[in-house]
């Protein structure tokens, strides 16, 4: 217990610490206008709406609850507040005292047909020194063609510079070089362990739910943390609380519907989305029952509601529920989904301080039925997070403001449960129950220290406590239990504490263009052990153990920015170097499904990934688009892999081009392109053979030490406005994927030759060949 | 899990049927030569055989290239010593029948290499039964052999199965252990991935019982150096033998039954 004391004490004094060095004093003379800008059309919250102070450089930009604060001198201003999709809204104000003025934003957006325009008008915030993000709104992604004409952010950040696919047409992806369980993937502050549907095809993310996505790759921000290589960080829509909206869609795989109103007039409002595939719906058209009676479908459902309790208080509750099922007949099944839920409280406390408070809870779980001659058993596994989160924002100076706050989570991992008929060939099991509590103190401070120069830096510390009860272990270096210590529930078998330094500066060229630099720390304490090339929903989450050590990632980054051509284009280029701790991956042979002692299956290592972005994207006009380019390098040094040398990462592609283009034709149709080259993956081929029982087997000398052919793919797409009835729009998207029908190889196997058994040949398996689609959807 | 994956692969490709094959030319860099040694001892008379042999070239013929001049041993646990006997070229053989619960160590010396390993000979288990089931599989038909035996009282039974069609032997990998099923009445399916059973096949199956580390072996052979599986990191299997070999000494048990499909 004096431990847990220890490290209540520990996050009491960062905490006061903060609130101290917070008191100091106001300027004087000078008045802060703050408030609330939302959507005039649906009364949604705008976040990153850019505020500019006109004939000064004084400029801010609203948080992501829509809230902005801006401190200026006694006297009259002109305030411009600009955003995507928005009409520039100027204030004329004389200021006298704090004011709070809240701004209800004008859309541009008329109808569905006329979202060409997707510029942040005055350009991007060159001088922020946030580097290593992007942010995507929805409607910025819609042109794209995708797989079975289903739009996922997922697939579309991909597209990004330094992000690419983890496999062919999946969800999954890898971030400057990281593996895909070190995204940390947020749906409204939850995080959300498996993000994928049907084994990666799908993400479990709605596009029709969603308002904005911004992917950190480097210089995370303090608030944000427990993962090694990047932040997705996503924002359910909110609720038109202005007026109900009816919208949805119809495609080839699945048929989605939106509904969403006010609960009182512009004071609250509430959103219901759900989605459903039917892939099964032909397998029912079968005569045969030994395929109508199999199943395989997915649905996802997301509902918030937000609900406006004072002038400085407003809640909301936001959900999400999602659910795999596949069947064959009732010998087999699984399914699998997340659940999180939301409940957040803005404060505004002063026209300088914002809060948030959240209670987050997150579940992952997995059922696995089989019954057959031998076997009649099921198989359950869950990891479910309760967290709590607070996050103060205070808007001291226009130089100066402070974000701090903390977070601690409680993990219950239960890795996997096996109930088993009596006449079953196996009997109950159950791996170990296992406890963790995760707490974090972060602090960041964003200095204008002049004109040019800017600085973010701050510090997130860290603390991950194992917890009992349970048996932990000693291994020997062959992966031998050498001893079993049992602790008592609550005790603390182990704590990790880490300091996460971020730090960032920014340099200001001119008015258009900046350079960047920064420096970032991210720590995990939860491990995806998986030793598969496609995402499996059994794919096991496990935590930081005696044995098992947090993962540490260093990263730093440096960048210029530049926009031409009155901010029409904007050019990125990024480099980072990337070094990485206490890397984990399976011991040959492992059994990682019924092994309590998990650590005796697993070697650890490190890895380092260095590389360079560039990145030209043309926001606005009738043709948007961008073009991206990323060279680099990941390899990984794991002790008792590859003979103890370096080898590359599956995820080292060495170049990666995505060119994204969509073009509007005329009021009814939008045609769009996007086209992909990458390396291919690094793989283990044979070095050599030999006879063994009889049959072949392959020799292996070192792992990694092939590439697969080039990856590249050509997808189409077009867009066709329907005829308008009053409120009601309309319209059909066709896309083509993979329209010259490359065969890209998802794996390449050996095998005996068909014809000549005493020959070895290679074999690609490729996946997708020209995949067209075709989906509806409306609105009213 | 290959359980799982049994059922689950599929169902994707019925889902996904773009998926297509295509034969590729692969150069792959050569290898130094490594000693392939499989020592084999069962509780049956004239079935010890110790087979050396070296690793091919990717393009060579699957042909076993024995190597011959080798001194083999196998000694038990009292240190008893038998010598095998070159009876063919890299094929060493002895009558000596294992008893179970005995560990023997296999020695081989080749051209200044010593190559030695351990394998416990675990207590027999007999097939209690052997029958075929059907099940439909996305529309198919599908035979399969299931296995019935009792696993003894006490953990740590490891099993493999070998299967026979009209007397060829299968080279799918079967292998069990009792970390779920522990002394329990157990039947085990063998799932298909090549063969297609029909009425009047004869179906044999060789039921080995193998200690862990054999085991370990054959798991890990299965999951990574088949050349077949999807797996992220294909490698050597884990190898009970020392001193460089690849390979693996198994003193195992065997029960044997066999039926006609009907």
């Amino acid at each position: 217990m004096s431990h847990c004391l220890k490290v209540i004490k520990a996050w009491a004094v960062v905490f006061f610490a903060v609130m101290l060095f917070s008191q100091h004093g106001f300027a004087q003379g000078r008045f802060t206008i703050s408030g609330t800008i939302t959507s005039g059309r649906t009364g949604e919250k705008l976040m990153a709406v850019s505020i500019r102070v006109a004939g000064t450089s004084i400029a801010t930009a609203s948080n992501e609850y829509g809230f902005y604060a801006l401190s200026l001198p006694a006297g009259k201003h002109h305030i411009e507040f600009s955003a995507v999709g928005s009409k520039t809204f100027s204030l004329d104000i004389n200021l006298q005292r704090n004011t709070v003025q809240d701004i209800s934003m004008q859309s541009e957006e008329k109808q569905l047909q006329d979202v060409v325009v997707m510029a942040r008008r005055g350009g991007r915030n060159i001088s922020s020194p946030q580097m290593g993000v992007e942010r995507l709104q929805i409607a910025e992604i819609k042109n794209i063609p995708v797989l079975f004409g289903e739009r996922d952010v997922l697939k579309t950040i991909q597209l990004l510079p330094g992000i690419k696919p983890a496999a062919e047409g999946g969800s999954g992806f890898y971030v400057r070089g990281g593996a895909a369980d070190q995204n940390l993937i947020l749906l409204d502050e939850a995080p959300v362990y498996n993000a994928s549907h049907l084994m990666g095809f799908f993400s479990t993310f709605n596009s029709d739910a969603i308002k904005d996505v911004t992917v950190y790759k480097g210089g995370m921000p303090a608030q944000y943390g427990g993962r090694l290589s990047s932040v997705l960080d996503i924002k359910m829509n909110e609720g038109n609380n202005q007026d109900y909206a009816v919208s949805g869609g119809i495609g080839l795989i699945s048929s989605k519907v939106n509904v969403e109103g006010p609960v009182q007039q512009g004071k609250s409002s509430f959103l219901l989305s759900g989605r459903r595939t039917y892939a099964d719906m032909f397998l029912k058209l079968s005569p045969d029952s030994s395929i109508n009676r199999n199943k395989l479908y997915f649905y996802d459902l997301n509902a918030k509601i937000n609900y406006k309790l004072s002038k400085r208080d407003h809640l909301y509750l936001s959900g999400y529920f999602g659910r795999d099922v596949l069947g064959v007949q009732n010998k087999f099944g699984i399914d699998w989904g997340n659940g999180t839920g939301t409940l957040r409280w803005n404060h505004i406390f002063s026209s300088k301080l914002f809060a948030n408070t959240s209670l987050i809870f997150s579940n992952y779980n997995y059922n696995i039925k089989v019954r057959n001659e031998a076997d009649d058993f099921t198989i359950f596994s869950q990891i479910r997070d309760w967290n709590i989160k607070q996050d103060y924002q205070w808007y001291l100076s226009n130089r100066s403001s402070f974000r701090f706050g903390f977070n601690s989570i409680y993990h219950a991992i239960r890795p996997g449960e096996v109930r088993a008929s009596d006449a079953s060939s196996i009997a109950d099991f159950y791996l170990q129950k296992r406890y963790s509590w995760e707490n974090a103190a972060f602090f960041s401070h964003s200095w204008k220290a002049s004109e040019k120069l800017n600085f973010t830096y701050g510090v997130r510390l860290t603390s991950f406590s194992v917890l009992g009860a349970g048996d932990y272990y000693s291994v020997d270096e062959d992966g031998n239990v050498t001893d079993t210590t049992h602790y008592q529930r609550g005790a603390f078998v182990k704590t990790y504490i880490n300091p996460e330094p971020r730090v960032a500066a920014s340099y200001k060229l001119n008015d258009r263009s900046s350079i960047k630099a920064s420096y970032v720390r991210n720590v995990q304490n939860l491990h995806l052990i998986s030793n598969s090339t496609t995402s499996n929903p059994s794919d096991k989450w496990v935590a930081s153990s005696n044995i098992i050590k947090p993962e540490i990632s260093d990263q730093v980054s440096v960048g210029y920015y530049r926009d031409f051509a009155d901010n029409k284009y904007e050019f990125t280029l990024e480099a980072y170097y990337k070094d990485m701790q206490n890397q984990i991956d399976y011991r040959n042979g492992a059994d990682i499904y019924t092994n309590d002692a998990i650590e005796s299956q697993l070697l650890f290592g490190k890895g380092r990934a260095y590389g360079a972005e560039w990145l030209l994207k043309k926001r606005e006009g009738r043709f948007t688009g961008w073009l991206s380019y990323t060279l680099s390098k990941t390899e990984r040094l794991i002790d008792g892999i590859n003979n103890n040398q370096w080898y590359n990462a599956r995820q080292d592609r060495t170049h990666d081009i995505a060119v994204v283009g969509s073009y509007q034709l005329n009021k009814k149709w939008t045609v769009s392109a996007n086209w992909v080259f990458s390396t291919g993956n690094a793989v283990t081929y044979p070095a050599g053979k030999y006879i063994l029982d009889g049959r072949p087997v392959f020799y292996y000398t070192e792992r990694n030490g092939y590439r697969l052919p080039s990856y590249h793919r050509l997808d189409l797409g077009a867009t066709r406005q329907l005829k308008q009835k009053g409120r009601f729009s309309s319209e059909l998207s066709f896309s083509l994927y993979n329209a010259y029908g490359r065969e890209n190889p998802f794996t390449v196997n050996f095998r005996e030759k068909e014809d000549n058994p005493q020959k070895t040949e290679a074999v690609q398996y490729a996946l997708f060949k020209y995949v067209p689609s075709i989906a509806y959807s409306f609105k009213f | 899990m290959k359980k799982v994956s049994n059922y689950i692969v599929p169902l994707l490709f019925l889902f996904f049927l773009a998926s297509c094959e295509k034969v590729v030319d692969v150069k792959v860099k050569g290898a130094e030569k490594k000693y392939v040694v499989e020592g084999v001892l069962t509780n049956e008379t004239g079935k010890c055989e110790v087979k050396i042999s070296q690793t091919l070239n990717l393009d060579d013929d699957n042909t076993f290239n024995g190597v011959s001049g080798a001194q083999v041993t196998i000694t038990d646990d009292k240190g008893v010593v038998s010598t095998l006997l070159e009876s063919a070229p890299g094929i060493y053989r002895n009558n000596l029948a294992g008893k179970p619960g005995t560990t023997y160590t296999m020695e081989v010396h080749i051209s200044g290499n010593k190559f030695t390993a351990q394998s416990t000979m675990p207590n027999p288990v007999a097939i209690d039964s052997l029958y075929i089931s059907s099940m439909d599989m996305m529309g198919d038909k599908t035979l399969m052999p299931n296995i019935v035996f009792r696993d003894p009282a006490e953990k740590g039974n490891a099993y493999r199965f070998i299967q026979y069609l009209n007397g060829k032997k299968s080279t799918d990998i079967f292998v069990q252990n009792d970390v779920l099923s522990n002394g329990r009445l157990n039947t085990t399916t063998l799932f298909q991935h090549d063969n297609d059973l029909k009425k009047g096949d004869s179906v044999g199956v060789d039921m080995l019982c193998i200690d862990n580390n054999v085991y370990k072996y054959w798991f890990s052979l299965y999951q990574g150096a088949t050349g077949e599986e999807d797996s992220a990191s294909p490698a050597n299997p884990e190898t009970n033998i020392k001193g460089g070999a690849l390979g693996y000494f198994s003193a195992h048990t065997v029960s044997r039954k066999a039926v006609t499909v009907n």
